[in-house]
């Protein structure tokens, strides 16, 4: 099966225009449509690594992001996310594409995906044990998990952290990470190697630029994980870098405020956060150092083993 | 305390639902009426787990409760703080009384 970075420039705009290109996430694949030029080559490097699926059979979302050209705003296009026949959201400025689509497909996913509970956490593993990273938006959960990625962590997850409640594994819902404003320039520091796509200035979250995974990240996605340590990042600007342990009560707390669909899967949901809970160890990471916070979480995995 | 709940009979709402996790010295339960997750204090705790037994005359649980530590605490008495917490797990649609 071809990756999609080995599919030509124009061969990749004519599929994403006629039947569409099909991807395997992990515990989810999607099928994207566009007529939007500029984001094949966007797509090329944020999701290069993904082999191309055959674009038939069931996918769990297949939007469709369409430029929209307004009678007196011929050079001003917008953008379209469409999916099932809905535009969930408002139209988005022409130069988004790629933002635009990631937020839709989180926004799909989010909605569609209550078989499994869904944290809002990286989750990146190392010799079968994975770290989850719940935090809230402008904690550092990103930039962290994207440094520890880039140091030999797979990457499981930037944005949904996926539990099986059944089994009590993660399940990887791998795409691109998402770095904004200062993390940007962070991670292109920190690991001058990384595959960055295009800097998308002025969204609503401020610039927007995604890190791709890595090969071996990709070729893994099938693989489950088990829990080892729950670490919850906060970015401090000048903080001195301090990983302290949770009461597990806090942590359960903390989880469940983290996870989208807690409260809509009910018992499955208490019992899947308890079991996660009782099988790891919670941990609270301060940090403005990211080399700082990466050998902290480093130690905690060596220390554990 | 009034002297009619020492006849009274509580249980809980949803017995085989309700759902309760014990971290160290911290407990949460899962209330099966509106799906949220409530940590208990110690004594709160252990009225849910006397109670996920079956249901329980006010009496015996004052005992039970008495057994697993409860004392009177600044002048209110077992009676008050069990009936105090009863009433709040009430509130809450995770216990229910009967006559």
């Amino acid at each position: 099966m071809r990756r999609l970075n080995e599919l030509a420039p124009d061969q990749l705009r004519g599929a994403l225009q006629a039947e569409g290109i099909g991807l395997s996430l992990g515990t989810a694949r999607v099928h994207i449509r566009s007529d939007v030029p500029a984001l094949a080559p966007a797509l090329a490097r944020v999701y290069g690594q993904f082999p191309v699926e055959e674009p038939s059979g069931f996918f769990d979302v297949a939007p469709r992001l369409e430029l929209v050209r307004r009678p007196g705003q011929l050079f001003r296009a917008q953008l379209r996310f469409f999916v099932d026949g809905e535009v969930p959201f408002e139209l988005f400025p022409g130069d988004t594409h790629l933002p635009l689509l990631e937020w839709g497909l989180n926004w799909c996913l989010a909605d569609r995906s209550n078989h499994k509970l869904l944290l809002h956490a990286g989750v990146v593993e190392k010799n079968g044990r994975a770290a989850i990273l719940p935090a809230l938006p402008g904690s550092g959960k990103s930039t962290l998990t994207a440094a520890l990625s880039a140091r030999g962590f797979r990457l499981l997850s930037d944005e949904f952290g996926v539990l099986d409640p059944m089994d009590g594994t993660l399940r990887a819902l791998l795409r691109p990470i998402a770095l904004k404003n200062e993390s940007i320039e962070v991670i292109r520091r920190f690991h001058p190697d990384a595959v960055l796509g295009p800097r998308f200035p002025k969204t609503r979250k401020g610039d927007v630029a995604h890190m791709a995974p890595d090969r071996a990240s990709v070729d893994r996605r099938d693989e489950p994980a088990v829990p080892h340590v729950v670490l919850f990042p906060a970015y401090e600007a000048g903080a001195a870098t301090v990983l302290e342990e949770l009461p597990p009560a806090r942590c359960f707390a903390k989880l469940s405020t983290n996870s989208f669909n807690y409260e809509v899967l009910g018992p499955a949901g208490f019992r899947a956060v308890t079991r996660l809970v009782e099988s790891t160890r919670g941990y609270s990471l301060r940090y403005s150092t990211l080399e700082e916070a990466v050998e902290r979480v480093q130690r905690l995995f060596e220390s554990e083993r | 305390m009034g002297e009619q709940h020492v006849s009274q009979r509580w249980s809980l709402r949803f017995p085989a639902e309700t759902q309760i996790c014990h971290f160290d010295g911290e407990s949460l339960v899962f209330n099966p009426l509106s799906w949220e997750t409530h940590l208990l204090n110690v004594s709160a705790a252990e009225v849910v787990s006397v109670l996920s037994e079956g249901p329980q005359y006010f009496d015996i649980l004052v005992g039970r409760m008495r057994e697993a530590g409860m004392n009177v605490q600044n002048g209110v008495s077992v009676e008050d703080q069990l009936e105090g917490l009863l009433i709040e797990l009430e509130s809450l649609g995770i216990a229910i009384r009967s006559l």
